[in-house]
């Protein structure tokens, strides 16, 4: 049963790190840091790890996607992130090929079950 | 040490592991935010005044320093940024040792042997082999440190991440456990040279216990102190191993060690080769300038390297001893 539950979790890891940018660039509209980031996920039904978010934000920063600055005014610096005009642009696309994966995923496991019945 | 200044050194711990590992260009900025990630995590979770054990959830959970290090952008790498260092601080101290060395002795072959060639001949032998030797020293240092890099993907399963037992701050760049293993291979070496020099009652090119050919003699109490130094060098290097960090002590003992170990060099090989060349080659000494002057030269200038570097290694080791004292 363990070997079971590994193979799944494995795969459902799989199935979720094809997400996961698509969701961090979901939440950046506004600027946030990254504790506010993973709290915010958390709270909206994603648990992502600090070790996966942190290095995520810094490497989708590199790719052009992300602006950022260090907020001093505060407690402690923080380092906020947003999306930039670019990042906008990508994220546009993405949840409309998002979209259309999610259709046609619906379409392919229906159509599995309907002929699953049928025979 | 008050349990805030416990809390901040075990961050500091950690971050230092995973910055490490991090390019130098990013390094600063990387730490920066982790700092302010972790403390921001510790705030809501345990507030102000988080225990150790708190701190150590929040340590566990952020993961191995290693492969966080890797999730900042890992790429493949012949020599990886773990490694790159260590093996960059080898090379250049190669780059130095080895022509010098290849240099000396070769000019000890020439004047113990009785080749008859003439100086230009004998200065473009010696280049040609200093220049030979570098590149199969750089080669050979490549080649293993590029072996390591990638067999460590075959080693088992590596032990489960434990803040606990996160090595203690260090300042600069850590222990290079690589260059020490090497560093402790060629004193290893070096001691075993002088032993042999010790049984055949001086320096010779031929490594022969039955016959060892044309012998420069030299006292034996310098190449005695020249041997004990070398085992010296090597005892502290593993001692440091061990621990896995430096102290201001082995640092002190380091330096002092390497500096008499120069000094008997001086003694037992580069003086009694200079007094080779006059008796045997009049005509060479006179016509080099400053040949009196050659071996002491060569040996302050690398002590006085040693005394800066070795200095400037022991200024930090203070500056995060005290860091630690007041918190």
């Amino acid at each position: 049963m363990n070997e079971l539950e590994d193979h799944i979790n494995s795969l459902k890891q799989e199935l979720r790190r094809g997400v996961v940018v698509l969701a961090v660039l979901g939440q950046l509209s506004q600027p946030r840091y990254g504790y506010d980031l993973i709290r915010l996920l958390g709270e909206r039904g994603l648990d992502l790890e600090e070790g996966t978010l942190y290095p995520l934000l810094r490497r989708l920063e590199k790719q052009g996607l992300l602006q950022s600055n260090w907020e001093i005014t505060e407690a402690r610096p923080r380092k906020y992130y947003q999306l930039n005009d670019y990042g906008r642009s990508v994220l546009a696309s993405m949840l409309a090929e998002w979209h259309s994966t999610v259709r046609v995923m619906e379409q392919l496991m229906s159509a599995e079950q309907e002929q699953e019945q049928e025979s | 040490m008050n349990n805030n200044s416990k809390v901040n050194e075990w961050v500091a711990r950690y971050v230092q592991q995973v910055g490490r590992q991090m390019p130098e260009a990013e390094r600063d900025e990387i730490e920066k935010e982790l700092h302010s990630q972790i403390a921001d995590q510790l705030d809501d979770r345990f507030g102000s005044e988080p225990s150790e054990a708190q701190v150590h959830t929040v340590l566990r959970e952020m993961g191995d320093p290693r492969k966080l290090a890797q999730n900042y952008g890992s790429k493949q790498y012949l020599v990886g940024p773990e490694l790159y260092p260590s093996m960059m601080r080898l090379l250049h101290t190669g780059w130095g040792v080895v022509p010098t060395l290849m240099i000396i002795f070769s000019l000890f072959e020439a004047v113990a042997g009785s080749s008859g060639k003439s100086m230009i001949s004998m200065g473009i032998q010696a280049a040609a082999q200093a220049l030979q030797a570098t590149l199969t020293f750089t080669a050979i240092t490549v080649l293993i440190f590029a072996v390591l890099q990638h067999s460590g993907a075959t080693l088992g399963k590596p032990a489960a991440f434990d803040p606990a037992a996160l090595p203690p701050l260090e300042a600069g760049r850590g222990l290079d456990r690589i260059e020490m293993i090497m560093e402790s291979a060629f004193g290893a070496i070096t001691a075993f040279a002088t032993l042999y020099f010790l049984w055949v009652g001086g320096l010779t090119t031929r490594f022969d216990l039955v016959n060892p050919g044309a012998v420069i003699a030299v006292p034996a109490q310098w190449l005695l102190g020249f041997l004990l130094c070398s085992i010296g060098m090597v005892g502290v290097n593993l001692w440091v191993l061990r621990r896995g960090y430096w102290t201001l002590l082995t640092r002190l003992l380091m330096i002092v060690l390497e500096i008499a170990d120069m000094l008997f060099f001086y003694l037992a090989i580069l003086r009694p080769l200079l007094e080779h060349v006059h008796r045997n080659y009049p005509e060479l000494a006179s016509k080099v300038m400053f040949i009196d002057y050659i071996p002491l030269m060569i040996a302050l200038v690398i002590m006085l390297t040693l005394v800066l570097t070795h200095g400037r290694q022991i200024m930090r080791t203070l500056h995060v001893q005290r860091a630690k004292k007041f918190g």
